[in-house]
């Protein structure tokens, strides 16, 4: 299991330090944002920073983009200069049988490159127009057409906390990468998310029996700690005691979740008014 | 306990309200010249302690972060005494140091006490003995070096200082890839720590981790576990 940081870039300029030295899942926000990105030079700065791209999350890139080949493109460009081995994308909206035409087309391509495309799994009750949001769909589906080279990326915080510990162990075959925070249950469904990708110990959501889970299924894939932007600061701290949990040394994490759930926690009433560690002294 | 405001007085040391941090860049020739210079003049006594020991020509394994431009060193009164007439050491009293600049770079020296922590017997006990410029120069244990830098964090309110957490990961891992080291006393080192830091350690513990990308990646591992070994005792004994 590889633990990977999250960060999101919209330019080649964006500050890079919360990521220093760690590897990464490198996202991009908009299809815009990333064809004006000058690739090359943002290479040599995560270079000069020691950060390693290990994969990439191209989530408003999708099949259906295929107008002047768009979405190969996409990959294509995303191998060159990363060489990722699975890039993550968000189901967008379409119908199952208009994707697997429009990856006909595209399938010998895919598999010169020899890259994964692991669609993002989302809420049951989420957007309906998207083509393919769940877990077990995603699994029954790309089984379906035998496309080797479609499989899954297991948002935690996109699962129901009551269900997704038997719906990993059922389904697991295809995922290859996890997004993992945590969340608040008792908050609605927001568009803008900020119940869910909180720092682990942030919410309430089952993390330590899931991080169990993953090990009892012997996943073998990335592990990837996406958190809101506000939380960046805790991206180095999180991935190391991760790590070290993977490794076999699974108290430091532990007592980090005990301590942040700890008394005066369950009484935060929003998620913005949870307060962020203390921040070190500058030096 | 040693009255370093009484003996300035005594010795009629000149009395600086302010030291300035010399902002010459400190490299490794200075350093040794340095630590040859005292050693060689006040070899029993004397102790050096601090940023300067989480080096590979101490307790480190790696240079992980930019030189400390500054030595601090722990004497006897007896040669604190002496230094001040024989190096025209400088008081400070407000923060309770003497010093002075060899080759530009400031040398800070105390006894008795470490910015009020009162220093145990065996802090001088448990000193080791490295061999510098074919002098040797008596540094503070790897036990005590850790304690302090936790004992600073949970003095000042409880935030471990950028620089402190990369120290300890040094010294801590540095015996997993030295072979010259002695391995670490994991037990010792959690007991003092406890004793001289208090609890309070062990919750900082966690905030180690955010630094651990000072370690190149492939000794990463390495540095976790050791980290987590430390960790487990600090918990257990605490309890």
């Amino acid at each position: 299991m590889k633990v990977l940081a999250s960060l999101f870039v919209s330019g080649a300029g964006d500050d890079l330090s919360a990521v220093a030295g760690l590897p990464i899942q490198l996202a991009f926000y908009k299809r815009a944002d990333f064809r004006n990105f000058d690739h090359g030079s943002f290479v040599k700065r995560l270079r000069d920073e020691g950060i390693k791209v290990e994969s990439v999350h191209a989530p408003a890139a999708d099949v259906f983009h295929d107008h002047g080949g768009e979405f190969i493109g996409t990959i294509e460009t995303i191998k060159k200069y990363y060489g990722v081995d699975v890039i993550t994308v968000h189901p967008q909206r379409g119908t199952k049988q208009h994707a697997r035409q429009l990856y006909r087309k595209i399938e010998e391509r895919i598999r010169e490159l020899g890259v994964i495309i692991a669609y993002e799994t989302f809420e049951e009750a989420g957007d309906r127009r998207k083509w393919i949001t769940q877990m077990e769909e995603m699994h029954r589906y790309f089984d379906a057409i035998r496309y080797d080279f479609l499989c899954v990326t297991y948002d935690f915080t996109h699962s129901s906390p009551e269900t997704n510990l038997r719906e990993i162990r059922k389904f697991n075959s295809r995922i290859r990468a996890i997004h993992l925070s945590d969340a608040l249950s008792d908050r609605p469904l927001s568009l803008d998310e900020t119940h869910q990708h909180l720092p682990l110990g942030y919410g309430d959501y089952p993390v330590l029996e899931f991080l169990k889970e993953l090990e009892d299924i012997n996943y073998r894939g990335l592990v990837i700690l996406e958190y809101l932007p506000q939380y960046h600061h805790l991206l180095k701290k999180d991935s190391f005691l991760l790590a070290a949990y993977f490794m076999g040394n699974q108290e430091p994490l532990r007592e980090e979740i005990f301590r942040r759930r700890g008394p005066g926690r369950r009484e935060i009433k929003s998620p913005g008014e949870l307060r962020p560690d203390p921040q070190p002294p500058a030096l | 306990m040693t009255d370093l405001d009484k003996i300035a007085r005594n010795c009629r040391a000149c009395v600086s309200d302010t030291t300035r941090l010399h902002s010459a860049k400190l490299d490794t020739s200075t350093a040794l010249e340095i630590l040859g210079y005292f050693s060689g003049r006040y070899r029993r006594g004397l102790v050096l302690y601090g940023g300067q020991l989480a080096t590979p020509l101490f307790w480190g394994f790696k240079q992980m972060r930019k030189l400390t431009n500054d030595f601090d060193f722990v004497v006897s009164e007896p040669i604190l005494v002496e230094m001040i007439g024989s190096e025209g050491l400088s008081y400070n009293p407000e923060y309770h140091i003497f010093f002075t600049y060899l080759d530009g770079i400031i040398c800070c020296f105390t006894s008795g006490s470490i910015h009020g922590w009162d220093i145990p017997e065996d802090f001088f006990t448990m000193a080791a003995e490295f061999k510098i410029q074919g002098r040797e120069i008596s540094v503070c244990s790897r036990e005590y070096t850790v304690a302090l830098k936790f004992r600073r964090a949970v003095a000042g309110g409880g935030d471990l200082f950028g620089k402190d957490a990369i120290d300890i990961i040094n010294i801590v891992s540095a015996p997993a890839f030295r072979k010259d080291l002695p391995p670490l006393d994991f037990g010792r080192t959690a007991s003092i720590v406890l004793a001289h830091a208090g609890s309070g350690a062990v919750s900082l513990y966690s905030s180690l981790f955010e630094h651990l990308n000072h370690v190149p990646a492939p000794s990463q591992d390495t540095a976790m576990r050791e980290l987590t070994r430390l960790f487990l005792l600090l918990r257990e004994r605490a309890s």
